[in-house]
């Protein structure tokens, strides 16, 4: 659905696209929605644009948030802080940025670029480096593609900006966690700088405006009095695996692996039921031994009576849910995709004959 | 001797009690100046059972008062808004959100100044006093009357908030001051707003807390009067003139706590069915379990914090259309009487059959004058489809594996007959029909206090030493006698996506009241 | 050939401490080998039969993973370490795959597997081993029931070891597997399905050759093959156990001859004992000082003296019971017991201790038909003597009375003439002694009248008759002469004894 504006009355629908696509991470308080009201109301719409049409050479920057989202509620962003990062990134680089990409189009981050485009009257090209919520940089397409991440660029909220040049990407994140808590414990970040062309070629298109589409999915099936479930999974370009009674919930313990675990048992047949294994997000979701998805392809729940996506925190003893999984970037299920993030690299050592179900 | 009172949407209801035991308890209905209400509420006890008022050592009351007030948004002060967060903060203004009716009505200037602190604990920048000199030049010149300072972190390190306030109070003496740091909780957009609505309530809070105690003495009673916080503890009423917006959510955390208290169950399900809603909240460890949503007060978002409430459009007064045919089923709502119960239900001579005349046609309710009353084979059955609709959505508010007691309070309560089966046991206690006036009636004076501590700097203990200390001065500021002051109970959490860096602590304490030789 | 099976696996040295705790169902199966899985990827070439090791690493949901392709492949259980935290949802994959899930403590998982495998490749082997082990620590160790128990119950795991008597009582072992024991009746070797799991009884024959004791292995779950090596463990205890029986009956039989030797010697001798005889007095922690009451107890059935001397345990217990704390000592035909006092007891005190005695003679003590004696209190060892020998006189007189009575025999009274040879100087003399009050002048007519009343079978009229005088006269004179005595004529040996010493002292004046 690129091309058209995004505009105010788009944000709830955004938000809630993006709550779904962080695959269970946790949600971000009303801070972020009302900022990028805040920012559409007083200087107007965002415009979206496929990659394809750009020029093959203007210059295009991935941007996104680092850092922890409960300081942020409370050490508010500095006005025109994107704009800031992005000029001394354009200063660093040597060249004016014409469009900006999403680092990740999922969870808050969805709403970086087009913040930063409230700020800097840009368009936001339909292409993210992730397709969802990771915990590290480095783990993008973009990687993938051999492209640089840095120079990295991070923006405190009181008016600090500081480059990073790690040597690869893998140094990045290294060198950017201690950076973030110098600035205050989160940060806006710019990163992975290249040429409409190279996104168009390796970036994975349509993301941004998918958080749109997902969110008016989910507004439109929680408004109906439809069942949920397999309907819901189809619109979102999913799989269900399960709509269940949550019956077990194990948050991870803090000796040993750090993994917690939820049991959601199936409504239909109470011997059926799907465990899901979590850390920050959904990493693996099993039925009877046998792997039914694992990272990087995403995996959420869904509150089956209200249709708002559930975060593993506000789970609980009876909830019912719907256990959903979206299909990851092709780009994750090549072997050097899934070098880089694939279950393994979580800590989830499956077979080889099924790790890639 | 205690009495506590609760004033609810339809009903005033007051209990005494001494020594846990219940001695009288009554409903009187809420008048439209609630105070009025509330003199009633405390003569009909006097006329059930005689008790002398000296003796009564403890009058603790849970209101909408100042909510209300807050909402309807007449006599509301002035009030400059100050954060102290430059230059971070600039990307979200004070008031956003808010509308545009009240916003007109208390805006007396923002001002975004210098200040605030980090999560760890370090200064964003300095106070730049003659910027606060200039803010309380210009407050003086518009004549604001009050001020809201809010800091960034300052429920971690409130020192910045304390100096403004010092240097704008020996400037201009007459302004009262609301600081951010004393309201707590993180979120500093839902903070500030919560303090602005607090200092927006200054001159009225304290006509209200003048009314509550001329309530009292028209009834005789000269006993110190306490009002219940939203978590459920009360404090005193002095500090409530300063702090209302502290009572502002008590209504529901009254209604648990009452349960608990006449259960003697610390986790539990509470079916609370009133006049025009059933609530229904989960007890666990003697807590109620709090909402994850923050609660907003006229659209406005506030970090308060209520009880996580399933609230069904069902009630006492809810509209019931008997079925066309003699063997068919009676429609149940939609529609609801609201507070003209005792006006419009049948059993009381009005025109609308609810589910109270069911109530009273199947023998569970006795009020009212049941020969108004047609044959009503239908009653009892109509009663137990709904209690065991309301029973099905108990699933939903678990937090064990295995399903816990359901505890029935409420002036409907009774409407429910014994829904309890194999799986699900229902307890419906005596006095369950004024179990939030036992709750104010039980309320222990407690403080709360939240923090974040960076792991890096192992200050781990110290900053948990630091927070109980605190939280134990804010119980006794609330009226607590120092030595009974207890930790109830210690959360943490990491902070995420910032992994080893810092951690969040909330710290919360109950204690007893001074002069007061029984606990309840 | 039985295999090893997964049931069996809690049993192995390698595991012990390990439990079932889910997929109880398919516990019967064969394990052929074992593996140890430190990946998942192990599992995809597993044979049949084979029990799984997971390491540590693979917890929560890869024991799920784990379960599943153990499933399909067959394998035999899925082994993890006991630390693990299992959900409910795992339990009830494993049960409803029927894929028996362990926990065990795999501190050396390399070990545990080598030795897994080593058990299910040779079972017969590994049960020679356990059994030649088990014998070589028997010859090692002291033939006492405590110790051979120990031995069992720490040798034989998942198995609970004890030792009861042929009635049931525990020797020694394990109480928990005693429960049964009271129920378990057999004469030669056996097993018994139980609710727990299984008994394997061993009984042990005593020298008459009955069963004297019975060990009991109380086994939870069915495996045969255990039950097997079970029940040959406890033939190969139960030789100690007899000779240990054999070497206990010899020592108390000793012990008792000692005992009859040493008070015969003290019965027959004089005031003065003898240094020899004053050593074995203190060795056997005799007290000669002091006041003793005597007792006799004397069979009903006569029995012989190895019998004789199983039962004084027993006996002494009983005697014990009523607080008649003595020394027994055996005898022909039952057993002397003499109990000390510090000082004179008196006659209440007598009197109750008889009353005791007499209550437990009458409930068969240690199941034994006796019938006592019991002498007055005598001081020293003199006084020992006396006490004894009294009591001896009276048991006869309770012994004609039938089991169960009791003769005090300062109670005998007139009785004691028949206890003497008649026509003995003695007899005659007490009989004079006894008749002494009818044998004033004036008394004469009552003397007349019993004495003709005696002859005349009791019957008043024809003394009457005899005497010339009326039957009234009789019958006053008849009972002015039995008060006079304190005799009772409605009793047989009261009756006889008068009248042997009426014969004894003379006939009648006519």
């Amino acid at each position: 659905m690129s091309g058209g504006p995004v505009t105010a009355a788009d944000v709830d629908d955004f938000v809630l696209g993006a709550k779904l696509l962080s695959g269970g991470g946790a949600s971000h308080g009303t801070m972020p929605a009302r900022w990028l009201r805040h920012a559409m109301a007083t200087r107007g719409d965002v415009r979206l644009v496929p990659p394809g049409s750009l020029p093959e050479s203007a210059q295009c920057l991935a941007i996104g948030f680092i850092g922890s989202p409960t300081i942020q509620s409370e050490k508010l962003p500095m006005v025109g802080q994107f704009a800031e990062a992005v000029r001394v990134a354009e200063r660093r680089l040597g060249h004016e940025v014409g469009a900006l990409a999403a680092l990740n189009a999922a969870g808050v981050n969805a709403l970086a670029p087009l913040l930063a485009a409230t700020e800097l009257g840009l368009p936001v090209a339909d292409a993210d480096g992730m397709g969802r919520i990771f915990p590290n940089v480095e783990r993008s397409v973009f990687t993938l593609a051999g492209l640089d991440v840095g120079p990295c660029t991070l923006a405190g909220a009181q008016g600090d900006v500081m480059i990073i040049e790690p040597a690869g990407n893998m140094r990045a994140e290294a060198l950017i966690r201690p950076a973030t808590v110098a600035l205050g414990g989160w940060c806006v970040a710019v990163l992975y700088p290249m040429s409409a062309g190279l996104l168009a070629r390796h970036g994975i298109h349509g993301s941004v405006s998918r958080v749109l589409d997902v969110g008016r999915t989910l507004r439109r099936a929680a408004a109906s009095d439809e069942p949920r479930g397999h309907r819901l999974a189809a619109g979102l370009g999913g799989r269900l695996l399960a709509s269940g009674i949550v019956a077990e919930v194990h948050r991870p313990s803090r000796r040993g692996f750090p993994s917690g675990a939820v049991i959601v048992t199936d409504l239909d047949d109470p011997d059926r039921s799907v465990r899901l294994e979590t850390q920050n997000e959904y990493m693996l979701a099993l039925a009877d031994g046998v792997p039914l998805a694992a990272v990087p392809d995403l995996i959420c729940t869904v509150d089956h009576d209200t249709g708002e996506p559930v975060d593993i925190e506000r789970l609980h003893y009876g909830h019912v849910v719907d256990v959903i999984t979206l299909p990851a970037a092709p780009a994750w299920h090549t072997a050097a995709g899934l070098a880089l993030a694939g279950p393994e690299t979580f800590g989830y050592a499956l077979p080889r004959d099924q790790g890639d179900r | 001797m205690r009495i506590g009172v609760d004033v609810g949407g339809t009903s005033t209801d007051a209990v005494l009690m001494a020594g846990g035991e219940v001695l009288a308890g009554v409903k009187a209905p809420t008048s439209p100046d609630v105070t009025g209400g509330v003199v009633e509420a405390l003569a009909l006890l006097r006329g059930v059972h005689r008790f002398d008022p000296g003796a009564v050592q403890a009058v603790v009351i849970g209101t909408t008062h100042f909510m209300n007030a807050f909402v309807e948004g007449r006599d509301l002060t002035r009030t400059a808004v100050i954060r102290l967060g430059l230059p971070a903060t600039s990307g979200l203004p004070p008031l956003l959100d808010w509308p545009e009716r009240l916003r007109a009505r208390i805006d007396g200037g923002t001002y975004l100044c210098h200040g605030g602190h980090d999560f760890d604990g370090r200064p964003i920048g300095d106070l730049d006093e003659e910027e606060i000199a200039g803010v309380a030049d210009d407050i003086a010149r518009r004549g604001t009357e009050a001020a809201a300072i809010s800091s960034v972190f300052s429920f971690a390190d409130a020192s910045m908030e304390r100096r403004v306030a010092g240097i704008l109070t020996s400037r201009l003496p007459y302004l009262k001051v609301s600081l951010s740091s004393e309201i707590g909780r993180i979120g500093l957009l839902e903070r500030e707003n919560a303090t602005t609505i607090n200092a927006s309530l200054s001159g009225l809070a304290g006509r209200i807390a003048d009314a509550l105690g001329a309530a009292l003495a028209s009834a005789g009673l000269r006993a110190p009067l306490y009002v219940t916080q939203n978590n459920g503890t009360l404090m005193d009423v002095e500090p409530a003139r300063r702090y209302p917006v502290a009572t502002f959510a008590s209504g529901p955390t009254n209604s648990l706590r009452g349960a608990a208290f006449l259960s003697g169950l610390t986790d539990c399900v509470v079916m609370d069915v009133g006049g025009t809603t059933t609530d229904v909240g989960v007890l666990a460890g003697g807590f109620p379990q709090e909402a994850p949503a923050e609660v907003t007060v006229a659209g406005i978002p506030t970090n308060f914090r209520m009880p996580r409430l399933l609230c069904h459009e069902i009630g006492g007064g809810t509209i019931v259309t008997p079925p066309r045919r003699p063997d068919g089923e009676p429609a149940v709502g939609p529609g609801n009487v609201g507070d003209a119960l005792t006006r419009r239900s049948v059993v009381y001579g009005g025109p609308d059959l609810t589910l109270t005349d069911l109530g009273v046609a199947a023998g569970r309710l006795r009020l009212g004058d049941p020969a108004r009353l047609a044959e009503m084979p239908f009653a009892a059955a109509t009663l137990d489809t709904v209690a065991a609709r309301l029973l099905g959505s108990v699933h939903r508010l678990r937090v064990t594996p295995a399903m816990p007691p359901v505890v029935l309070v409420g002036g409907g309560a009774a409407l429910l007959g014994d829904p309890g089966t194999d799986d699900v046991r229902v307890v419906r206690p005596p006095h369950h029909t004024i179990a939030n006036a036992i709750g104010a009636a039980t309320a222990e004076p407690g403080g709360e206090v939240e923090r974040i501590f960076p792991l890096a700097a192992g200050g781990r203990d110290e900053v948990l030493e630091r927070a109980r200390s605190e939280a134990t001065t804010r119980a006794v500021a609330a009226g607590a006698v120092p030595a009974s002051v207890r930790v109830v109970s210690v959360e943490e959490a990491p902070i995420v996506y910032l992994p080893g860096s810092a951690t969040w602590v909330r710290v919360r304490t109950l204690g007893a009241l001074a002069r007061d030789g029984e606990r309840a | 050939m039985t295999r090893l099976t997964v049931r069996e696996l809690p049993y192995l040295k390698a595991l012990t401490g390990a439990r079932i705790v889910a997929g109880q169902a398919g516990a019967d199966a064969a394990v052929r080998e074992a593996r140890l899985i430190d990946h998942l990827d192990r599992l995809a070439d597993t044979p049949a039969g084979c029990a799984l090791l997971l390491t540590t690493d693979l917890t929560g949901w890869a024991v799920e993973m784990a379960l599943r392709l153990a499933w399909e492949r067959a394998a035999a259980c899925v082994i993890a370490h006991e630390d693990q935290e299992v959900l409910d949802a795992t339990h009830r994959l494993a049960d409803r795959l029927r894929m028996p899930l362990l926990l065990a403590g795999l501190d050396d998982p390399v070990s545990t597997a080598i030795a897994l495998g080593m058990a299910a490749t040779a079972p017969r082997e590994r049960r020679a081993a356990t059994l030649v082990d088990l014998a070589e620590r028997l010859a090692a160790l002291p033939q006492k029931p405590r110790s051979v128990l120990g031995l069992l119950n720490s040798r034989l795991p998942g198995t609970a070891v004890c030792l009861l008597t042929a009635d049931g009582t525990l020797l020694a072992g394990r109480s928990a597997a005693s429960a049964h024991g009271a129920d378990v009746r057999d004469t030669v070797p056996a097993r018994h399905t139980v609710a727990e799991g299984q008994l394997v009884v061993h009984p042990v024959i005593g020298s008459d050759g009955g069963v004297e004791m019975r060990l009991v292995a109380s086994l939870s779950g069915a495996a045969d093959a255990w039950a097997d090596t079970v029940a040959t463990a406890l033939g190969l205890a139960a030789g100690p156990i007899t000779a240990w029986a054999a070497v206990e009956r010899l020592r108390a039989e000793r012990d008792a001859r000692l005992r009859g030797t040493l008070l015969t010697e003290l019965l027959s001798g004089t005031d003065a004992t003898s240094d020899q005889i004053a050593s074995q007095v203190a060795r056997l922690g005799w007290r000669l000082e002091g006041w003793h009451t005597g007792i006799y107890l004397s069979l009903a059935d006569p029995t012989d003296q190895e019998t004789l001397v199983a039962r004084t345990p027993a006996l002494t217990a009983a005697l014990a019971a009523v607080r008649l704390r003595g020394v027994v000592v055996e005898r022909t035909d039952g057993w002397s017991v003499w109990v000390d006092h510090l000082e004179k007891p008196s006659p209440r005190t007598e009197g109750r201790m008889a009353d005791r005695l007499r209550a437990l003679l009458a409930e068969r003590p240690a199941g034994l038909a006796l019938s006592g004696g019991i002498g007055p209190p005598g001081e020293g060892p003199s006084g020992l003597r006396t006490s004894l020998a009294s009591a001896r006189e009276a048991a006869v007189l309770a012994t004609a009375a039938g089991p169960g009575h009791l003769e005090r025999a300062d109670d005998l009274g007139m009785r004691r003439l028949l206890l003497t040879p008649f026509g003995s100087e003695d007899f005659r003399s007490l009989a004079d002694r006894l008749l002494a009050p009818l044998r004033e002048p004036r008394n004469r007519p009552l003397y007349d009248a019993l004495r003709q009343y005696l002859d005349q079978m009791c019957s008043a009229s024809a003394t009457a008759a005899a005497l010339g005088v009326h039957r009234n006269t009789v019958a006053t004179r008849v009972a002015r002469a039995c008060t006079l005595l304190g005799v009772d004529l409605d009793r047989p040996d009261e009756r006889l004894a008068v009248h042997l010493a009426c014969h004894a002292v003379g006939p009648p004046v006519s």
